[in-house]
C-alpha cells in the first residue's frame, strides 16, 4: 500500500515556526516509522515574509527532517549622538520585504513579560535608514540602575520577531535629566555585548536622619531627619515616610511597602508612627522593612531616597515590641548601610505548620531553596514524581531491585506512585495543609498498562533500571474525557482525606527561551486543567504564579519562590492577622504593593 | 528505529512544498497518521508541537 504526504511549508509554519529541527513520524498509534530517503542537498525556502527559512533535510538515520532557522537580520546604529535627551542616529538593515513593519523598541532588562516600555515605528525603505528618538522625553518607568535594552521589532504581520541593537564603534553620552521624572538621569551606553542599551540614574540626594525615638511599651515609632537640597539641581521636598518589605532572596528587591504621611517644615521633616499599624502579616519571620523618604520636586515628580543616620550618631540598642494578636515582635535598628531599618521577628517558637505537597518542582523546589519556610512549615509529605493522573490508576508492582541506584527520597515517592498509597499516606500524615499543582499532568508522559494500571514516566524514572515498553508510552494531553474522569475521581479520593478548603492549588505557567510552541501549547492545557480543578473544588484556595513563570531552563526559580512563599504565607498567616484589624488599629494612608509584583 | 522507505521524494523549492510516497507496511494501513515531531524535547516532552500534516492514504 502506498500513501503520499504533502508538506507546505507556509500552512505548516507561517504561524508558529518551529526552529530548530524535526523528524517526520508515520505512527498508528502504537508504532512509530521515520522515512528513509536518498541523500541529497537541499536549499532554504524562505516564509513569513522572509523572516524564517525552512529545509528538508537528512537525519543521521538517512531518514527525512525538516530544519528551520530564522534569517539573520542583524541591525548595526551609528554616527550615535544623544543630545538634549534625543538619542539620534543611522541604522543599517538587512534587506527585508515591503510588508514587514518595523519599530524600534525598548525594554526593561529584567522584565520578564514581553512588553516593550517604547516603541518607535521605522520605514525601512533603504538599507541606512536615520532615526532620532526623545527618549528621556518619553521614558516613564525608572529605578535607580535600571537598564533598558534596545530592540528592533519586526512584525510580518502573522509573527513578531526582535533583533538587538549593535553598535561597533565606541561611543559616549553624556547624561540627561528625564522629562518625565526630574529625579532620574539617562544615558545610552555600549555595553559589554557591543549592543545599545541604556542606563538610568536616580539624582543624588542627602535624606538624612537626625534622631529616632522608640517608644517599647506602645510600640511608638518616631523619627526626624532633614533633605539636604543644596549642590542639587533638584529642589526636593519629603511628603511621606515610607517602608518597604525586602525580599530575602534579592536585598535590593522589596516586595510589599506602606506609605504614610511626614510633618514637614522647609527642609526637615518628622513623623510618628504606631508599629502595631504594620502589616505584620506580610513579614515574615527575620523580615527587615527598610525606611524611605519619598521626596516631590517642584515639578511634581516623585521618588524614594533611602535614608542615611548622620555621622556621630549612635546606634541604640533598641528593646522589641510584641505586636499584639500576632506571633511577632518588633524593633528599628541601624543597617549596616547607616539605613534605619525595622526588624521583625518571631515572638516566641510556635508548633509549625505540618506541609504535604503533590505536583511538580514547582511547589516543591520552594521549600528546599528559601529558608524562611523552615522556621514556619514543615513537609510532612512529598510526592513530585507522580501525577493526578496516574495516582488515579491501578497499583503496579513495586520491586525493590530496579531500584537500587535511586536516593531515598526519589525511591519513597516512587513507591507510592507504584503502589498508590498517596492518599493512606496523606491520611497518615495528616497536614494542616495540602499544596498540589498539575503541572506533572501536563508535561510528563504516562506509561499505560494493561487493566488500567498508571504510572507518570518522570525524568527519576526513567533513571532506574525499571523496564517497561516504550510502545505503552502515551500522550494524554489531547485525551479531555480521560482527563476529566481522572480528575473527578482524584478529587473524590482527595476530599475524603483533607477538606478543601485546607487544599492549596498552586497556578503556574511555564516559561523557556526555547520550545516557546510547545511551552504555549502547555501552559494552555495547565490552564484548562487548573480551570476545571477549581470548577469541581471552589472552596480550594488558590496560589497564583502565573505571573511568575516556572523557568525550565533555570537551576533556580528566584522569583517564582519568593512569590510562593510569601503567597502561601497570605493564605496560611492571614487567618492569625485579618485585614480588619489592621486596619482599625492603623493609620495607614497608603498602602500598596510594589509595582510589577503581586500578592 | 523502524523506517519506511520513500519511493518518491520530491522538494519543490520556490513552493516551499515536500511530497514523498512511502510503501506502508501491513499493520500500518488507514489508522496511520503523520506527525513533525521536534528533536529535542527536554522538559516538555510530552507536548512536543506535535501536529498532523495533511493526509492522502492511497
Amino acid at each position: 500500500m502506498k500513501a503520499s504526504v504533502e508538506i507546505n511549508f507556509e500552512e505548516l509554519f507561517s504561524s508558529e515556526p518551529l526552529e530548530g529541527a524535526c523528524q517526520l513520524i508515520f505512527t498508528n498509534g502504537s508504532k512509530d516509522y521515520q522515512c528513509k530517503i536518498d541523500p541529497q542537498s537541499f536549499d532554504y525556502y524562505s516564509y513569513n515574509n522572509g523572516l524564517y527559512q525552512c529545509k528538508p533535510y537528512l537525519t543521521t538515520h538517512g531518514t527525512f527532517g525538516l530544519y528551520q532557522r530564522k534569517v539573520e537580520l542583524p541591525v548595526v546604529a551609528e554616527k550615535l549622538s544623544f543630545k538634549k535627551g534625543m538619542l539620534s542616529g543611522e541604522m543599517t538593515f538587512k534587506p527585508i520585504l515591503p510588508a514587514v513593519q518595523v519599530e524600534i523598541g525598548l525594554k526593561g532588562r529584567n522584565d520578564i513579560t514581553e512588553e516593550f516600555a517604547l516603541r518607535y515605528p521605522v520605514k525601512v525603505d533603504q538599507r541606512k535608514v536615520g532615526f532620532e528618538l526623545p527618549l528621556a522625553f518619553d521614558l516613564n518607568e525608572f529605578e535607580d540602575g535600571m537598564i533598558y535594552d534596545l530592540y528592533v521589532i519586526y512584525n510580518s504581520g502573522e509573527l513578531v520577531r526582535t533583533e538587538k541593537v549593535a553598535t561597533p564603534k565606541n561611543f559616549k553620552a553624556d547624561y540627561a535629566r528625564s522629562g518625565k521624572n526630574s529625579f532620574y538621569l539617562i544615558k545610552p551606553y555600549k555595553n559589554n555585548e557591543q549592543l545599545l542599551s541604556l542606563y538610568i540614574k536616580q539624582e543624588k540626594m542627602a535624606v538624612s536622619i537626625v534622631d529616632v525615638i522608640f517608644n517599647k511599651t506602645n510600640g511608638q515609632f518616631s523619627i526626624e531627619g532633614l533633605v539636604d537640597n543644596e549642590a542639587v539641581p533638584v529642589q526636593a521636598r519629603a511628603i511621606k515616610i515610607v517602608l518597604k518589605l525586602r525580599d530575602k532572596l534579592g536585598k535590593e528587591q522589596y516586595s510589599f511597602e506602606i506609605a504614610k504621611s511626614l510633618e514637614v517644615s522647609g527642609e526637615i521633616f518628622a513623623g510618628s508612627y504606631p508599629l502595631e499599624s504594620l502589616p505584620i502579616h506580610h513579614s515574615y519571620e527575620g523580615g527587615i522593612w527598610d525606611v524611605f523618604i519619598r521626596l516631590q520636586a517642584s515639578n511634581h515628580s516623585v521618588a524614594d531616597y533611602p535614608v542615611k543616620v548622620v555621622d556621630g550618631y549612635l546606634s541604640k540598642n533598641y528593646h522589641y515590641f510584641v505586636i499584639p494578636e500576632s506571633s511577632k515582635k518588633i524593633k528599628p535598628y541601624v543597617t549596616g548601610a547607616r539605613g534605619i531599618a525595622l526588624y521583625t521577628a518571631a515572638n516566641q517558637k510556635k508548633e509549625k505548620l505540618k506541609i504535604a505537597l503533590f505536583g511538580s518542582q514547582m511547589i516543591t523546589e520552594p521549600f528546599l531553596f528559601t529558608t524562611r519556610t523552615e522556621a514556619v512549615y514543615q513537609v510532612v509529605l512529598q510526592q513530585n514524581l507522580s501525577s493526578m493522573i496516574s495516582m488515579t490508576g491501578k497499583p503496579v508492582v513495586w520491586n525493590d531491585k530496579d531500584f537500587k541506584s535511586v536516593n531515598k527520597n526519589d525511591r519513597s515517592m516512587l513507591k507510592q506512585e507504584f503502589e498508590k498509597s498517596f492518599f493512606t499516606d496523606l491520611e497518615q500524615a495528616a497536614p494542616d495543609y495540602l499544596i498540589i499543582d498539575l503541572m506533572n499532568d501536563v508535561v510528563n508522559p504516562l506509561i499505560q498498562f494493561v487493566d488500567s494500571q498508571l504510572l507518570t514516566l518522570s525524568s527519576a524514572l526513567v533513571r532506574t533500571s525499571y523496564m517497561f515498553n516504550e510502545e505503552s508510552v502515551m500522550d494524554t494531553s489531547d485525551n479531555h474525557m480521560m482527563i476529566m474522569n481522572a480528575m473527578d475521581t482524584f478529587i473524590s479520593s482527595l476530599t475524603a482525606v483533607i477538606p478543601a478548603e485546607r487544599i492549596i492549588l498552586a497556578t503556574g505557567r511555564l516559561i523557556n527561551d526555547e520550545e516557546k510552541e510547545q511551552i504555549k501549547r502547555n501552559n494552555r492545557v495547565l490552564g484548562m486543567l487548573e480551570s476545571y480543578f477549581l470548577s469541581k473544588l471552589p472552596e480550594t484556595n488558590v496560589l497564583d504564579l502565573t505571573n511568575t513563570p516556572y523557568r525550565v531552563d533555570a537551576q533556580h526559580q528566584g522569583k517564582s519562590d519568593q512569590e510562593f512563599v510569601q503567597q502561601l504565607n497570605a493564605i496560611v498567616l492571614d487567618k492569625q492577622v485579618t485585614f480588619r484589624s489592621r486596619v482599625e488599629h492603623g493609620n495607614l494612608d497608603q498602602e500598596h504593593q510594589i509595582p510589577g509584583k503581586r500578592h | 528505529m523502524r523506517t519506511l522507505t520513500s519511493t518518491n521524494f520530491s522538494y519543490q523549492k520556490e513552493a516551499g512544498r515536500v511530497t514523498l510516497w512511502v510503501e506502508l507496511p501491513e499493520q500500518v494501513k488507514e489508522e496511520s497518521t503523520f506527525y513533525l515531531i521536534k528533536n529535542v524535547l527536554a522538559y516538555c516532552r510530552r507536548l512536543n508541537g506535535k501536529f498532523p500534516i495533511n493526509r492522502k492514504l492511497k
